[in-house]
């Protein structure tokens, strides 16, 4: 904790605690403020906290307002006009830097600590991860503790943090409650607008650098969790975005695909769910052919699924697919052999010979890959740059490239000899998690392939890099390119603790987010409570005043009652004894001793004087007399349980 | 039983108990803040089907819900055993002392003021009875009236404010305002005019010697006369007990009757100071002259509560 | 009850009669080792109580009237100059007794009455750097006049407190005081009667009391009277440890008497009241609370379970 001397001036007492509770809050989304945001509140709350320490000359008003103009300034240059959760956090931010600076009156800290809870609430809007919702409870653990600190003259921060952590732990049952039963709605009310944040991922458009920039980020794209067993790694494709037009340099989606509306089954048919982490933009995953259409999304022609928004937001969805490629023709496959009129000469004439010695596609594909296998390419992520003919550079030239170069140099080629070819992004594989057995497929794994028409079986995956470095297919990138990081025990080690984080959250994610109208229903509907006639709604409404009266109602009754001390064996036994003579009306006053009491009772019921004294004598020997025996507290518990003065 | 209006403060009697129905609690203005701002998440929470949102919404508004009992906790059953205040002189301000207890629980941050007077706060612990400095100010001479306590607690986290409005009879002596000036006093007891000094034995001032009996002290010998064989002679002494003056309304000059029993407080303090018996007379009130802080209590507040006329 | 002490108290009552509770508190004050102050007006029995006290005791009795010209001397003792010797004699004064009786006490000067207080407190006086040990045991009764305040020196409220009680003893009831009217001389009787216990038996049972167990629920409560004087609104100023060595000592005294090697709370309850009245004052004018108040107020105090 913060170890500041608080030899301070009374109104600077809290502030190296309101600042730890506002760091504790802004932590979590360095990753999303511009470094020189981060550098301006280290910058400010360092100056603070020495100041504190060492009597530094403090800024005056007019500065602070000068801080505050250039803060706006530095925002309207990173933000622009782009109103956004980010702006806003960095608006947030830069607040919050300042404001301790003028803090002076109870007002002053209370409305700093509000900052703290509002910047907490900004980052539910970025992820609902299990991270993010343990840490939403640690931020609001401290910034509760420091509220309590700030209201409370004795407290101390240690003793606000007990304090906070006990209110949070009676609030947490409540909030459960109120979680699970509160009435959800289908939509929204004005309308989900999702604010896009630039993510990585594929865009519209495969151009050079597009992939390899992609391979060396390691965020998590989906996770895919199979409802039978994960199929072998050669059907692992996952499917994102179809290129289907060549400009000469790059490939680009074609817009004029139209959407499906039959779906042929087919054979191997593998069902899975898909978590997909929000990415921006609107393309959704999946193997092979899909056979059916999730919902808020369409399925096109080329067999991609896009999402009817852009997916800002966590998606899940369940999906059957068919490993087995359709041989019929959907539709028309004119896109697919489209070429620019000029350019590559050389692959063109390549491309020539190539066909003239096969007899069919198939062979043609063989002996495409053949020509790939044999002519010294490498594989490498660093390829030398293109010139204006990129086929034709980097099959007769550099001969360096990956799995888009050589991807594209094989669609060129296809179309080139007529046969019709598309160009596939996506991503292989993925990591299995031991501990949920489920993939988890990371930006790393992004790849692009090649897919190629015959009239015999229709559209085949042909992967060209493949044939270059055939580890890259079944073992990932990462095994290829980082062959020395891996084998140390403390990588397996961290790896498993990552793979155990990871089931976990996801699981947890799955039901949490996912958590939305129709799982309320369903669930409420089990405890046997209609959700759509009046009487459901009029039920759970009570069940909801019900748990907070009960909450509150337990609570009451527990801290009030509860006795201050706890009493010893004698002491409950006494209690009991004079319970039992109040009953019959004789209570003992709080001021009178065993002895006096005894003579009272004596006087008013003579009848009972017998086992009163009795009683007193051992209440007295236990209470006040030099020594006893354990057998004697027995002795007299039992007396007191079998006095009866009715 | 008398109606009344629900925030009404209500008359009574110590020691008191606050109980269910004297305590009050409505949010603060960081509360009211608090619940707008929880408000709004809950809406956007609803928009964007924000699972998250609602988690927080629910806790931070279990916390609220919570910290209410805390709060009306803090004062419930808090004992007010007594509110005494000593005497002051008109425009200082008085200090009352308000001793509380709690018979269970620490109270934390309980706050005390008189209406329009500063407020302080103090924590009661358990069990033992705390004491709490309330402040009001003072005007006139008098018996002062603080008016309405109002006992309220933020505990814990600001939001809420639970408070108990008593009006409590008390009240304190306010003794008028000294104007300084010289010492106008009629001497004696009674009519007698003049010095009269009563003399004992003592040990202040020699005042002579005698003759030498048995059981006189060693160290009040006069050894010198013995060495001059001249006999065993025991030292005397006498104390001077004491000298009683009047403070006379009659007897001051000033312009009106309040600038009058100021000087008559000024003369008093300095009887009093000087350590002699001193009595006061008023129109229609005597106090037989005697010294000590009861006596000099008694003739101030004589002077406070006077309505004398010329 | 102890059997022993019933039979003192039987035969003290013989003489003063109809003072029952009375006797008990002295006989529990001597034992305990401490003083007894009397507030009272003349002729109600205090001199026959103190002369009963000490004769049935089998303690030697002196008695001091105070004035105001009294020196310490007088009730100390001096050395007097012994003229045929041409040496300085030591005469003891009268405090070299068992059961001193000092009449009127706030009549003495307060120089007297420091000395007397002093001497009181350290069971030893000092005359010319001569320490003398007083007898043992030590019984000082003193009495003070309420009615008659003129040419008195009240003792100061610091040295009320060398005084473990203080009581009133009052008009005897109507059929007691038949019995004094009736019955013969005091004197006489006094002089007749012969000691019940022997001074030696006196210390011995000094010493048995100071061994008289007092256990935690017992000193809890103390404490509990202690604090709540302390915080209380009625009182100017709290009891003082000493205050509450006194209260002990007294309450193991009284439990002593009436035949227990143990305090309960009931003994503290009935000391209380006449050990404290002359250590607490009011907050508000400082002046000295009525028993019977005094009585009320501690009834706030509940004995712990």
């Amino acid at each position: 904790m913060l170890r500041i001397e608080l030899s301070v001036r009374d109104q600077d007492k809290y502030l190296p605690h309101i600042i730890f509770a506002i760091i504790i809050a802004i932590l979590p989304h360095l990753g999303r403020l511009p470094l020189w945001i981060i550098i301006w509140c280290a910058a400010m709350w360092g100056y603070l906290l020495f100041s504190l320490r060492f009597q530094w000359p403090r800024p005056n008003r007019a500065v602070l307002i000068l801080f505050s103009v250039f803060g706006i300034f530095g925002l309207l240059i990173t933000y622009g006009m782009r109103i956004g959760p980010n702006a806003y956090l960095g608006l947030l931010s830069i607040m919050a830097a300042l404001k301790p600076f003028e803090i002076s009156t109870h007002r002053d800290r209370m409305i700093s600590l509000f900052l703290a809870y509002f910047i907490v609430i900004t980052s539910l809007f970025q992820s609902e991860s299990l991270f993010i919702t343990i840490y939403m409870f640690l931020s609001v653990f401290v910034t509760t503790g420091a509220l309590i600190l700030i209201n409370d003259t004795t407290a101390t921060f240690k003793s606000g943090l007990r304090l906070s952590g006990i209110i949070m732990a009676q609030a947490i049952p409540l909030m459960a409650v109120l979680f699970i039963l509160f009435p959800r709605i289908q939509g929204s009310i004005f309308g989900l607008s999702g604010m896009p944040d630039a993510t990585t991922g594929f865009s519209e458009r495969l151009s050079p650098g597009n992939i390899s920039r992609l391979v060396k980020n390691n965020d998590i794209v989906f996770r895919a969790e199979f409802e039978k067993n994960i199929p072998g790694a050669n059907h692992l494709y996952w499917r994102g975005i179809v290129f289907h037009e060549f400009d000469g340099r790059s490939w680009h989606r074609s817009n004029r695909i139209p959407g499906i509306r039959y779906f042929p089954t087919g054979q191997s048919p593998v069902t899975y769910t898909i978590a997909l982490e929000p990415h921006g933009k609107r393309w959704l995953f999946t193997l092979d052919r899909p056979a059916s259409t999730p919902k808020w999304s369409r399925m096109y022609m080329d067999y991609t699924l896009r999402h009817l928004r852009p997916v800002n937001r966590k998606k899940y969805y369940c999906i059957t697919s068919y490993l087995q490629p359709y041989k019929g023709r959907l539709w028309d496959i004119a896109p697919a052999q489209q070429l620019p009129a000029k350019g590559n000469p050389k692959s063109r004439k390549l491309a020539g010979d190539l066909a003239g010695n096969a007899d069919s596609v198939e062979q043609l594909i063989n002996q495409t890959i053949f020509y790939l296998k044999t002519n010294g390419f490498v594989y490498t992520l660093e390829p030398p740059l293109l010139n204006r003919n990129p086929i034709d550079d980097f099959l007769f030239r550099s001969k360096k490239g990956y799995c888009e170069h050589y991807a594209s140099a094989f669609a060129f080629l296809m179309r080139a000899a007529g046969v019709p070819a598309r160009i596939v992004g996506g991503y292989l594989g993925g990591e299995v998690n031991p501990f949920g057995n489920y993939l988890i497929v990371r930006q790393s794994d992004a790849h692009v392939w090649v897919e190629v028409w015959s009239e015999v079986s229709g559209w085949m995956r042909v992967d060209p890099t493949y044939a270059v470095a055939p580890k890259r297919i079944t073992g990932g990138t990462s095994e290829t390119l980082t062959k020395e990081f891996s084998g140390s025990l403390f990588v397996k080690w961290f790896k498993q603790l990552r793979f155990g984080w990871d089931a976990v959250s996801t699981s947890w994610e799955a039901w949490f987010s996912g958590y939305s109208y129709l799982e309320q229903r369903a669930l409420i509907e089990r405890l046997g409570i209609r959700m759509k006639s009046l009487k459901g709604l009029l039920t759970v409404f009570s069940l909801i005043c019900g748990t907070i009266f009960l909450t509150v109602g337990l609570y009451v009754f527990f801290q009030l009652r509860a006795p201050a001390t706890k009493k010893d064996r004698v002491q409950i036994c006494y209690e009991k004894f004079c319970k039992k003579l109040k009953k019959i009306g004789h209570p003992r006053l709080s001021n009178q001793g065993p002895v006096d009491f005894a003579g009272y009772i004596a006087q008013k019921r003579p009848d009972l004087k017998p086992d009163v004294y009795e009683i007193i004598r051992l209440y007295v020997q236990l209470r006040y007399q030099k020594s006893h025996d354990t057998s004697m507290v027995k002795h007299f518990c039992k007396q007191v349980k079998a006095f009866n003065p009715w | 039983m008398k109606k009344r209006f629900w925030f009404a403060p209500q008359d009574v009697s110590l020691p008191i108990r606050l109980t269910r129905n004297r305590i009050y609690i409505f949010p603060t203005v960081y509360g009211i803040l608090f619940l707008l701002v929880l408000l709004g998440m809950l809406i956007g929470s609803i928009n964007y089907n924000n699972n998250l949102g609602f988690l927080l919404v629910f806790l931070l508004g279990s916390m609220a819900l919570v910290s209410i009992i805390y709060t009306w906790r803090n004062l419930l059953g808090l004992n007010i055993l007594s509110v005494t205040a000593s005497p002051v002189f008109a425009g200082e301000t008085a200090v009352f002392d308000v001793v509380t207890r709690s018979d269970t629980l620490q109270r934390n941050s309980i706050g005390f003021a008189f209406k329009k007077e500063a407020h302080c706060f103090e924590t009661v612990f358990a069990k033992n009875p705390t004491t709490v400095k309330v402040t009001a100010k003072t005007k006139r001479r008098g018996l002062h009236l603080p008016g309405k306590l109002t006992i309220f607690t933020r505990f814990p986290i600001g939001l809420f404010r639970a408070w108990s409005k008593l009006n409590i009879e008390t009240s304190v002596v306010v003794y008028p305002k000294p104007i300084p000036g010289p010492l106008h006093l009629a001497d004696g007891v009674g009519t007698n005019s003049g010095k009269k000094e009563i003399q004992t034995a003592g040990v202040d001032d020699f005042k002579g010697l005698r003759q030498y009996r048995p059981g006189d002290a060693i160290q009040h010998i006069a050894w010198k006369s013995l060495g001059r064989c001249q006999g065993l002679f025991t030292k005397q002494f006498a104390n001077e007990i004491s000298r009683s003056v009047i403070v006379d309304y009659t007897m001051v000059r000033a312009d009106d009757k309040e600038k009058k029993i100021s000087r008559l407080t000024d003369m008093v303090i300095q009887a009093d100071r000087m350590k002699i018996a001193y009595g006061l007379k008023l129109p229609g009130k005597y106090l037989q002259p005697d010294k000590g802080h009861r006596h000099r209590h008694n003739c101030l507040k004589t002077l406070a509560l006077s309505d004398a006329e010329d | 009850m102890n059997e022993a002490f019933e039979h003192i108290v039987q035969q003290i009552s013989s003489v003063v009669r109809g003072k029952n509770a009375h006797v008990r508190l002295a006989l529990t004050c001597l034992f305990a080792g401490g003083h007894l102050l009397i507030e009272d007006l003349p002729g109600i029995g205090k001199t026959t109580l103190a002369k009963v006290l000490a004769k049935c005791l089998g303690l030697d009795f002196q008695r001091i009237q105070c004035t105001s010209d009294m020196l310490p001397g007088d009730i100390i003792g001096v050395s007097v100059f012994d003229q045929n010797t041409g040496k300085f004699h030591f005469h003891p004064g009268p405090i070299f007794t068992r059961v001193l009786l000092v009449d009127e006490i706030n009549r003495a000067n307060p120089k007297t009455q420091s000395a007397l207080l002093e001497a009181m407190e350290e069971e030893q006086v000092t005359i010319e750097r001569q320490t003398r040990q007083l007898n043992q045991p030590f019984f000082v009764i003193a009495t003070q006049n309420p009615i008659e305040y003129a040419g008195t020196f009240p003792l100061p409220e610091s040295q009320m407190d060398r005084f473990l009680m203080r009581i009133e003893i009052g008009y005897p009831d109507r059929k007691a005081e038949k019995m004094i009217l009736k019955g013969e001389d005091a004197r006489i009787t006094i002089k007749n009667m012969s000691p019940c216990i022997s001074k030696d038996d006196v210390l011995s049972i000094q010493e048995q009391i100071t061994h008289v167990h007092t256990s935690d629920a017992f000193l809890d409560y103390l404490q509990d009277i202690l604090h709540f004087t302390r915080t209380s609104p009625y009182f100017h100023v709290g009891l003082s440890p000493r205050a509450g060595l006194s209260l002990s000592r007294a309450a193991r005294s009284w439990a002593y008497l009436q035949g227990r090697d143990y305090t309960i709370p009931e003994d503290l309850q009935r000391v209380l009241p006449w050990v404290t009245s002359h250590r607490l004052h009011t907050r508000q004018d400082r002046t000295e609370i009525p028993r019977s108040k005094l009585m009320d107020i501690f009834k706030e105090i509940s004995v712990p379970v």
